[in-house]
């Protein structure tokens, strides 16, 4: 049965019960007071009776008309009374009294008039009649007191019954109120006890249960038997924490598939992680930084000072200014270090970190990790030697060939016109094998990333004028004239590396020169704006092919009008300008028409603090 | 007027021949030490005006020259010229520490570069 029912039920017995008590009330306090009304009547006719009696008292010592008609009055008045109640009064107990009192009062009233008659003939006989008449008067006057008597009697016994009956009633009515008062009572209780039961136990079972489930112990059911809407609550809710269950074994299971996951991919990248509290101790590691720092959990208990003490001491100081860094700029850190293994060994370790911030945006913590990258560093190394040694290699003998060639073509009256030309083509070969050596090393630093950049406060306007000056010599041999034009009078200094920053100039003065026809022009100008300086290399030369443009960047590509007229040429030119450019944040882009000429522009982005150091300057 | 002393530590014959003829023509005296091991002995022997240092030299290679020289108080003022075909950064940088004039890739520079550097060297 559900609460609503229940509720219902008590509502309607509540109404039928407390309705049938009030009616019963209700009727017995009638009739209650209905008795007491008949008691007022019959002490009413007892008065109406005496006062009769106390007329016909006076009728008999004085036979006055008035007395007479007194008397009949108050009979006939109550008679009338007595009528008049008869209707009301049809229950058994008062029906005989009320017609034994009618008869007795008409009874009377014919005594009486016999009284009168004999009266009235009164002085008409002799003294015999006189007495026998006074006799026959005392006759009746008795007879009528006697009937007078008897109805006091009736009346007092009228008057009994209806004191009875009001007792009886008031019995029944204080009764009534007693029962009244018990089922209230019952009813209050049968309402408390069904709340508490149906209702408000129930709730403090499910409330106990969310409790239980939200602490964490998914387990729990609610024990709640009933059939009811917090039943079915119930219900629903021990099904919603056996979903919660499931949901929750099956992460925990995923959580834990994906933990070993993680650990082996870990172990087979030699990468190990960790978190810690930023401006704490506070530091968790995960198994596999314990193997790349060579150490134990038992050994070594996690800690951010723990972990610089792994750090090799001449790696330290780089290492924490890296990390202040990070942490200032809300950035990451990336840096190479090395770890001293308990054994002496020396292992190679790459440290990433990254800030993460709270919801106010303040670094609260890091996460990072440690590789060891000693194999990678050793094939870089093995690398780095092999192309050391093969450049050693090749340069060697074209070196001395080099040389030897100069020497030779110093002294070249010694030799005839035609071996003078072949010695001249021989030397220019030599040339191009030197700078295809040389550019073939540079492309296998910058593909090994192993391009090294000093930078430094430049002044570039000095470089482009030395490449300029330098490539001077080429390009009047060519008759081309060349000339360093710049926009604005201070430039301002860039934070580059010198060196690199004037392979670029020569490589791209070197392709404008080389490929202007004689009599043509290259020119270089420069220009800057707040945020960056802007380079354009402009030449009157051939131009580039439309159908060329695009793999102009690309590793020995050469555009075949270009190699038409230059064999010397190796096509890495552009490829290591484009890779330094884009190395320091730069673009590098080029327009061109094919007869025309071409510009090379480079944009290098300017520092805000070295412009203001310019600014001092 | 005294002819200066150059003395060259190179073991190529080809490189060998151009030194001895080029500079014998510039005027100067020349000494070629082909071995490593006999260079700082050589140097003790007689203190040349410029060494002309090869790094990849037999039995001593030009690095572990440079250290032993630097670490000799006698020999220490010795001008030094690098002339190698080493032309890795990090062998550039491991050279310029031990403070020499100056370092050449023997195949990127000509001889006659190479002679007029050597002149100005010595004239300092």
């Amino acid at each position: 049965m559900n609460i609503k029912t229940k509720l219902l039920l008590i509502a309607l017995f509540s109404v039928l019960a407390i309705t049938f008590l009030g009616i019963f009330l209700y009727f017995s306090y009638h009739r209650f007071n209905e008795a007491i009304g008949r008691n007022g009547i019959a002490n009413q006719i007892a008065t109406g009776v005496f006062e009769r009696r106390l007329i016909l008292d006076e009728y008999v010592l004085s036979y006055g008309d008035s007395s007479r008609e007194q008397w009949l009055a108050k009979n006939g008045e109550l008679a009338r009374l007595l009528q008049s109640l008869s209707p009301k009064f049809s229950e058994a107990r008062y029906k005989e009294v009320i017609g034994n009192l009618l008869i007795k009062f008409a009874n009377n009233k014919k005594v009486f008039l016999e009284l009168v008659k004999i009266r009235g003939d009164g002085n008409t006989g002799g003294q015999d009649v006189e007495t026998a008449r006074k006799d026959e008067e005392a006759r009746l006057v008795a007879q009528l007191l006697l009937k007078t008597q008897e109805i006091i009697s009736d009346t007092k016994q009228f008057a009994a019954i209806s004191l009875q009956e009001a007792k009886e009633n008031e019995e029944k009515t204080v009764l009534l109120l007693g029962s009244f008062s018990i089922v209230l009572v019952l009813i209050t209780a049968g309402t408390i006890l069904i709340f508490w039961f149906s209702i408000v136990r129930p709730i403090m079972k499910l409330r106990e249960g969310t409790e239980i489930i939200s602490s964490g112990n998914f387990n729990h059911r609610v024990d709640l038997e009933s059939r009811d809407e917090i039943g079915q609550l119930a219900k629903s809710f021990n099904e919603m924490a056996g979903r919660l269950q499931g949901l929750y074994m099956s992460l925990e299971e995923k959580v834990q598939t994906r933990t070993e996951a993680l650990a082996e991919a870990q172990a087979l990248a030699r990468i190990g992680s960790w978190e810690w509290e930023i401006g704490t101790d506070n530091m968790v590691w995960s198994d596999e930084l314990y193997r790349v720092f060579g150490v134990t959990h038992q050994a070594v208990p996690p800690s951010y000072n723990a972990y610089l003490q792994q750090v090799f001491p001449d790696d330290l100081e780089m290492a924490e200014t890296a990390i202040q860094h990070a942490i200032e700029t809300h950035g990451s850190f990336e840096f190479d270090h090395r770890v001293k293994l308990p054994d002496g060994a020396i292992r190679w370790v790459r440290g990433r970190g990254e800030v993460i911030t709270d919801a106010h945006g303040t670094p609260a913590k890091m996460e990072g990790t440690a590789q060891d990258i000693t194999e990678e560093k050793e094939i870089g190394r093995q690398k780095s030697e092999f192309i050391s040694i093969v450049s050693h290699q090749l340069r060697t003998p074209l070196g001395s060939m080099r040389w030897n060639l100069e020497l030779l073509k110093s002294d070249v009256q010694a030799l005839p016109q035609e071996a003078q030309e072949r010695l001249n083509e021989t030397y220019k070969s030599g040339l191009r094998l030197i700078r295809l050596v040389g550019d073939l090393l540079n492309v296998a630093r910058i593909e090994g990333g192993r391009v090294k950049d000093e930078p430094e406060l430049s002044e570039i306007s000095g470089i482009i004028e030395s490449a300029v000056k330098e490539m001077g010599q080429e390009a009047h041999k060519r008759s081309v004239s060349i000339e360093f034009s710049s926009k604005k009078p201070d430039i301002p200094k860039v934070m580059i590396d010198p060196k690199r920053f004037r392979e670029v100039i020569q490589n791209l003065l070197s392709n404008a020169v080389r490929y202007t026809l004689p009599g043509g022009r290259v020119s270089v100008a420069a220009d800057y704006t707040s945020t960056s300086i802007e380079i354009a290399v402009s030449d009157t030369g051939i131009g580039i092919p439309e159908k060329e443009k695009s793999k102009i960047f690309t590793k020995f590509a050469r555009a075949e009008n270009a190699a038409r007229i230059d064999e010397e040429g190796t096509g890495l030119g552009l490829f290591i300008v484009k890779s330094y450019v884009e190395d320091w944040d730069g673009k590098v882009w080029f327009e061109s028409q094919e007869g025309k000429g071409t510009t090379f522009y480079i944009s290098l982005p300017l520092q805000p603090d070295t412009a203001s150091g310019n600014a001092k300057n | 007027m005294v002819k200066k002393f150059i003395l060259v530590a190179e073991d190529d014959k080809a490189y060998v021949g151009v030194y001895r003829s080029k500079l014998a023509s510039e005027g100067y005296e020349v000494v070629i030490v082909e071995q490593g091991d006999l260079v700082v002995p050589e140097l003790k022997k007689r203190k040349p005006d410029l060494l002309i240092l090869d790094l990849m030299l037999p039995q001593k290679n030009g690095f572990e020259i440079l250290e032993e020289l630097r670490a000799d108080g006698k020999l220490k003022s010795i001008k030094v010229v690098v002339a190698t075909n080493l032309s890795q950064d990090l062998d550039i940088e491991r050279v310029k520490k031990f403070g020499v004039l100056d370092y050449f890739i023997k195949s990127d520079v000509s001889v006659f570069e190479l002679v007029d550097k050597i002149k100005k060297a010595l004239a300092d």
